[in-house]
C-alpha cells in the first residue's frame, strides 16, 4: 500500500499498482521509497486527488503499453463507456483533473480530459463557446468582422 | 516528521532555485550512504519545477497577434540553465579533487566519483522530469540540439569537463595495469572493466535526447582507450615475442603464442568491451603468427618428418588464425606426402626386384613385377598414415583432405617415375583377383592353384619383411566373410585415386573371366558386393559388362542342365558343361590356330549346337578350343605288380586331342600328331612341353627339339604322380603375353569410342562451341574413367569431322550435325 497525502492533508491508502498509474508516484518510489512510504502531493486537492484515484483504480489492469509504442502526435485513444460517465462533472473539476494527470504524468488520463474538451469545443459556434467556457467577447464588432473574413475558409458549411 | 510541504513562490526563481540547489546538494553531493532524500523533498523539487514552468505570467497580447514562438508560454529556460551552471561548479570541483591522484589511485577515484555521479544523474532526471517531459522536447523540436535531457546533459558535462581532463593520465593507469596484468602480476579487473564500462557508457554525442532510446556509441572509448591500447598491445608482444624466439625452439614459441592468444581471449571477456574483441585479436595473431609465419611454415616441414601430432596440430591452430595462414600449410602437406607415396613405392619396387633375384624360382618372372597384395597394402597403409594425420593434426579440414586425396591420386597414377610394369588399375584390379579367387584350400583344382598361390605369397613374405608393412593386412589369409568384405572396401578406397579407371575395369573383367569360366571365384555374393561396390563409385554404365558377364554365366548352366535332360544328350558317353557368352562382353578370342576336334568330343558339340539352335535360331556358336578343358582317367599297371592305379588328368582341350590319340597307338611323331590335331606350332608345342614336362609323355630322342617333325612322343606307361589328380591344364606362356598386348590395345580402342561419344554429347547439348571449351566439357565428362590427353581428343575431334557428326565453323568453333 502507498499512502498520498493531499494538498490539503488528507490521507489516501490505495495499493501500489493504482498509485504508480502516476508516473511521477512511480519514479519517487522507485527512487527512495519502499511500500510504507508516505508520499505528499502538494498540488493536489483531495477532492481531485480523490477523483483520479477511483479513475486510477479503475484502470490499474489496463495492458502497459511500451514507451516506443507511442506517437505522441497522432495517438488516438476511444473513450470508453466508463470514462465519459466518469468525466461527466462540472467543469471546474474537468479542468482540475486535467491538470493534476499532468502534474502527476498519468498520460492516459490527460489525454481523456483533453479529449473531453475537444469534444466540447466542437461543432460549437463562438456564442456558443463564450457561454459554455464564461468567456467575455472583449472584439469590438470591426475586429470581429475582420476575423471572420479571414477565417471564411475555415468555416463548417 | 510533517508531511506538509511548504514551497516558495513559484513566481521567485531565486526562492525556487534555492529550493532546488539544497535537494542538488544531497543527490549529487553528500557520501552515497547518506543520500536519503526525503519524499517531501523529492516531490517539493518536482511540484516547484512544475509549478515554476506552469506558472505563466498572464498575457494580455492575443494569442494569434504574438508571433513568438510557442515555447514562451512555458519557462523552463532558466531552471536549465542554473542546472547546467551547477553541474559545472559541481564538476569543477570534482576535477580539483582527482587531479592530485595517479596510477591506478586515479582510476579508483575517478570511478568513485564516477559511480556516485551517474546515480545523482539518475536521480536528477526524474526530480526534473516535468522539464524532460515538455520544455526540452520543444527545445529539441525548436532546432536547439544542445538542449538534451537532464540525464544526457549530466553525462555530457561529465565527458567534457572531467573526462577530457585526465583521459590521457587515466588510460596511461590503464594501459601500465594492463600490461602488469600480462607480466602475471594479479590486478584488480573489476576497477580496469568498470573503467571500460564508463568510458562505453559516456559515447554519447547528444543528437539524441531520449534516454530510453539512448544507445551508447564506442567514440569515447575508441578514442580515449582503443586505439592506444591496440598500440600497446602491438609493441608488448612484438618485444616480447622477437625475445622469446631468440631464447627458445620454434615448438616452445608455438605454445607460448598460443597461451598468450589464449590469454588475451579471457582479457577481453573479463575487462574490455565486445567491439574490441576482433581489433584485439587481428594484432595478436599478427604479430604473434603472421610475422613467424615463415618460421612456423618451416618448422612445419621438419614436424611431419617427426610425425609429431601434437605440434603439427598446434601451428594447424595457429596458422589457421590469420587469413590465408593454411595456404603454405597444406601445399607442404600435399607435396610431402606425395614424396612419401612415391618413396614407399620405390622401396617397396627394391625389395621385390631384391626377392626376385635371391629367389630362384621367381626368376623367370618380369624382375619388376610387383606382388598385388604388398603392393595394395602399401597404398593402404600411406593413406591410413596420412588420412590419420589430416584428421589428428588439421581436425579434418576440407581442404586438407583435399590436398591428402591430390597427394595420393598423383603418387599412385605416377608413372612417369615407375616403369609401365607398376601400373596402378592393373595391379589393383590383380589384387582383387586374389582377393576373390578361391584359396588352395577349397580348390578344385588343388594342383594348379597351389602352384600360383605359392608364387604369390613368396613375393608378399619378402617384401613384408623389407617394408615393414603391417603383417595381418599382408599375410594371404582372408578368413571371414567380414575381412574379405573389408579387404575390398579398402580396395575401394584407393579405387577412387585412380585415374585410368577404365584400365581398372578391362583388368577386372579379363580377372573376372578367368574365375567364372574356370570356377574358381570365392563367392557370388563376394563378386556381387565388388561389382555393387563399382557402381556406387563409377555407375552403372561402368559395370554393365561385368554384370552381362555374370547373367551369361547362370544362362549358361540353366542351358546345360536343360541339354542334360534333352534328347540330344542320350547316349552320349562323356559329361560335358558350355557356356554360351555374348561376345560382346567377354575379352576372350578365340585361339588363332586350326584345330580339329576328337570325334568323341566332335559329336556332343554337334549335339549342343543343334539343341542350342532349336532354342535360338540364327545365333552363331563359335568354339573357343583354348578356354576348353577337360578330365581324362587313365589307369596304369601298379608298379608294386598287383593291380592298377588311376589317374585323373586335368587337361585342355589341344592335350585332351593329343593324348586321346594314344589310344590307338603307343608312339607318334610330331607330323603325325600335326596332322591328326591340324594345331599350329605354337600351340602343338606349347601343349607337348607341358605333357613331356608331367612325364604323361616321353620324347624321342631325348635331345630332339620338339618341334622336329621326327621327333616321336611315346606314352609313358610307367607314369607315376605324386596324386591321383594331376593338372595339366596350364596356361601357355605366349598365350598370356598376348592377352596382355591385346587388353592395352582394347583400351586404347574404348577410349576412342568414349571420347568420340562425349564430345558428341557436348556438341549435341551446345550446338556450337568453341574448341577450348569443347576440350574442357569433354574432359569433366571423361575424368571419372581416365584423363584424356588433349592430343587424343583433338584426334577424335578430326575423326568426328570426317564422319560428319561435326563440322568447322571458322577457326576456332564446331558446330553439331543433326
Amino acid at each position: 500500500m502507498v499512502k498520498l497525502i493531499s494538498s490539503d492533508g488528507e490521507q489516501f491508502e490505495v495499493e501500489r499498482n493504482v498509485a504508480e498509474q502516476s508516473i511521477l508516484i512511480k519514479n519517487v518510489i522507485a527512487d527512495i521509497g519502499d511500500d510504507t512510504t508516505e508520499v505528499p502531493v502538494p498540488n493536489v486537492a483531495s477532492s481531485v486527488l480523490k477523483k483520479v484515484l477511483e479513475w486510477c483504480e479503475y484502470h490499474k489492469d489496463d495492458p502497459v503499453v511500451a514507451e516506443d509504442e507511442i506517437n505522441p502526435r497522432s495517438r488516438n485513444i476511444e473513450i470508453g463507456e466508463w470514462d465519459t460517465k466518469f468525466m461527466q462533472v462540472d467543469q471546474e473539476m474537468l479542468f482540475e483533473i486535467i491538470l493534476a494527470a499532468n502534474y502527476l504524468d498519468i498520460r492516459n488520463l490527460l489525454e481523456i480530459g483533453c479529449k473531453t474538451v475537444a469534444g466540447m469545443i466542437k461543432r460549437k459556434s463562438p456564442e456558443e463557446l463564450r457561454r459554455i467556457f464564461n468567456i467575455p467577447n472583449d472584439f469590438t464588432p470591426e475586429e470581429e468582422a475582420q476575423i471572420r473574413r479571414e477565417n471564411e475558409w475555415a468555416e463548417d458549411r | 516528521m510533517s508531511s506538509a510541504v511548504d514551497l516558495p513562490n513559484p513566481n521567485n526563481l531565486e526562492d525556487v532555485w534555492a529550493y532546488v540547489e539544497k535537494g542538488l546538494d544531497i543527490l549529487l553531493v553528500k557520501p552515497l550512504d547518506e543520500v536519503a532524500l526525503s519524499p517531501q523533498m523529492y516531490m517539493g523539487m518536482y511540484s516547484i519545477i512544475h509549478n515554476y514552468c506552469t506558472n505563466v505570467p498572464v498575457s494580455n497580447t492575443p494569442f494569434w497577434g504574438s508571433d513568438s514562438s510557442s515555447s514562451s508560454e512555458f519557462r523552463g529556460v532558466e531552471i536549465y540553465q542554473r542546472l547546467s551552471s551547477y553541474l559545472n561548479r559541481r564538476l569543477s570541483t570534482l576535477k580539483s579533487e582527482v587531479s592530485q591522484y595517479q596510477d591506478e589511485e586515479l582510476i579508483k577515484e575517478y570511478m568513485v566519483r564516477f559511480t556516485r555521479y551517474s546515480i545523482g544523474a539518475k536521480y536528477l532526471t526524474n526530480v526534473f522530469a516535468y522539464i524532460n517531459r515538455h520544455w526540452v522536447p520543444r527545445q529539441r523540436d525548436d532546432g536547439h540540439t544542445n538542449v538534451y535531457d537532464v540525464y544526457t546533459l549530466c553525462l555530457m558535462k561529465w565527458k567534457n569537463s572531467m573526462l577530457f581532463s585526465c583521459s590521457k593520465l587515466l588510460t596511461d593507469a590503464a594501459l601500465a595495469m594492463i600490461r602488469r596484468d600480462r607480466d602475471g602480476e594479479a590486478i584488480s579487473t573489476p576497477l580496469l572493466s568498470g573503467l571500460i564500462q564508463s568510458l562505453v557508457a559516456l559515447g554519447i554525442d547528444g543528437s539524441d535526447y531520449s534516454v530510453s532510446s539512448h544507445q551508447p556509441g564506442l567514440s569515447v572509448y575508441e578514442e580515449c582507450f582503443e586505439g592506444r591500447f591496440l598500440e600497446a598491445t602491438a609493441q608488448y608482444y612484438k618485444e616480447e615475442s622477437q625475445r622469446f624466439i631468440a631464447s627458445h625452439s620454434v615448438v616452445q614459441y608455438m605454445r607460448k603464442a598460443e597461451s598468450r592468444i589464449a590469454e588475451e581471449t579471457k582479457r577481453l571477456d573479463e575487462y574490455l568491451a565486445v567491439s574490441t574483441t576482433p581489433k584485439l585479436l587481428n594484432i595478436v595473431h599478427n604479430v604473434l603468427i603472421a610475422d613467424y609465419s615463415d618460421i612456423l611454415v618451416s618448422e612445419h616441414r621438419a614436424l611431419l618428418d617427426s610425425h609429431s601430432i601434437t605440434d603439427l596440430s598446434c601451428i594447424y591452430r595457429l596458422l589457421s588464425l590469420i587469413p590465408d595462414g593454411l595456404k603454405p600449410l597444406m601445399a607442404e602437406f600435399e607435396l610431402y606426402v606425395r614424396k612419401q607415396g612415391t618413396l614407399g613405392i620405390q622401396q617397396l619396387l627394391e625389395s621385390s626386384a631384391a626377392s626376385a633375384n635371391q629367389d630362384a624360382k621367381a626368376a623367370t618372372r618380369p624382375a619388376a613385377a610387383v606382388d598385388p597384395q604388398a603392393y595394395v597394402s602399401t597404398l593402404l597403409r600411406l593413406h591410413s598414415t596420412y588420412a590419420s594425420l589430416v584428421q589428428e593434426a588439421y581436425g579434418n579440414n576440407p581442404e586438407f583432405v583435399k590436398a591428402l586425396d591430390n597427394a595420393c591420386r598423383d603418387f599412385i597414377n605416377d608413372t612417369k617415375t615407375f616403369s609401365k610394369a607398376v601400373r596402378a588399375p592393373d595391379i589393383i584390379a590383380r589384387y582383387c583377383d586374389t582377393l576373390l579367387r578361391k584359396s588352395s584350400a577349397s580348390s578344385r583344382a588343388a594342383a594348379a592353384a597351389a602352384v600360383a598361390v605359392a608364387a604369390t605369397s613368396n613375393a608378399a613374405s619378402a617384401s613384408s619383411s623389407s617394408t615393414a608393412v603391417d603383417p595381418s593386412t599382408n599375410a594371404n589369409t582372408i578368413s571371414s566373410e567380414d575381412d574379405l568384405e573389408a579387404a575390398l572396401n579398402d580396395v575401394m578406397t584407393i579405387f577412387f585415386y585412380i585415374d585410368d579407371k577404365d584400365v581398372f575395369q578391362k583388368s577386372y573383367a579379363r580377372a573376372l573371366a578367368r574365375r567364372l569360366v574356370n570356377g574358381i571365384s570365392i563367392s557370388d555374393a563376394a563378386e556381387a558386393s565388388m561389382i555393387s561396390k563399382l557402381k556406387d563409385a563409377c555407375g552403372f554404365d561402368y559395370i554393365s559388362v561385368l554384370q552381362r558377364m555374370f547373367q551369361d554365366i547362370n544362362i549358361s548352366s540353366d542351358l546345360t542342365q536343360a541339354f542334360k535332360t534333352s534328347a540330344e544328350k542320350e547316349d552320349l558317353p562323356l559329361d560335358m558343361e558350355m557356356l554360351v557368352l555374348g561376345s560382346n562382353f567377354w575379352t576372350m578370342q578365340p585361339a588363332k590356330t586350326d584345330f580339329q576336334l576328337p570325334p568323341l568330343l566332335q559329336e556332343s558339340l554337334e549335339r549342343f549346337e543343334k539343341f542350342y539352335q532349336s532354342k535360338h535360331s540364327g545365333r552363331k556358336l563359335e568354339w573357343l578350343y583354348n578356354h576348353c578343358k577337360g578330365e581324362m582317367r587313365a589307369t596304369y599297371n601298379s608298379p608294386t605288380g598287383n593291380g592298377t592305379v588311376t589317374y585323373t588328368f586335368q587337361v585342355s582341350a589341344f592335350q585332351m586331342a593329343i593324348l586321346l590319340s594314344y589310344n590307338d597307338k603307343d608312339t607318334l611323331t610330331y607330323r603325325e600328331l600335326e596332322s591328326i590335331t591340324k594345331l599350329n606350332k605354337d600351340f602343338l608345342a606349347g601343349s607337348l612341353s607341358i605333357l613331356l614336362k608331367a612325364k604323361v609323355l616321353l620324347k624321342e630322342p631325348q635331345d630332339a627339339t620338339i618341334e622336329d617333325p621326327e621327333t616321336r612322343f611315346i606314352y609313358n606307361t610307367g607314369f607315376r604322380g605324386k596324386r591321383l589328380r594331376v593338372n595339366l591344364n596350364q596356361p601357355l606362356k605366349f598365350e598370356q603375353q598376348k592377352e596382355a598386348a591385346a587388353t592395352q590395345k582394347n583400351i586404347e580402342e574404348d577410349r576412342k569410342v568414349l571420347i568420340q561419344s562425349a564430345i558428341v554429347r557436348v556438341m549435341k547439348a551446345r550446338k556450337q562451341l568453341k574448341h577450348v571449351q569443347l576440350v574442357q566439357e569433354t574432359i569433366t565428362q571423361i575424368s571419372s574413367r581416365f584423363s584424356p590427353s588433349i592430343g587424343e581428343i583433338k584426334k577424335c575431334i578430326d575423326l568426328l569431322i570426317d564422319k560428319e557428326y561435326i563440322a568447322r565453323v571458322d577457326a576456332e568453333r564446331y558446330q553439331y550435325l543433326a
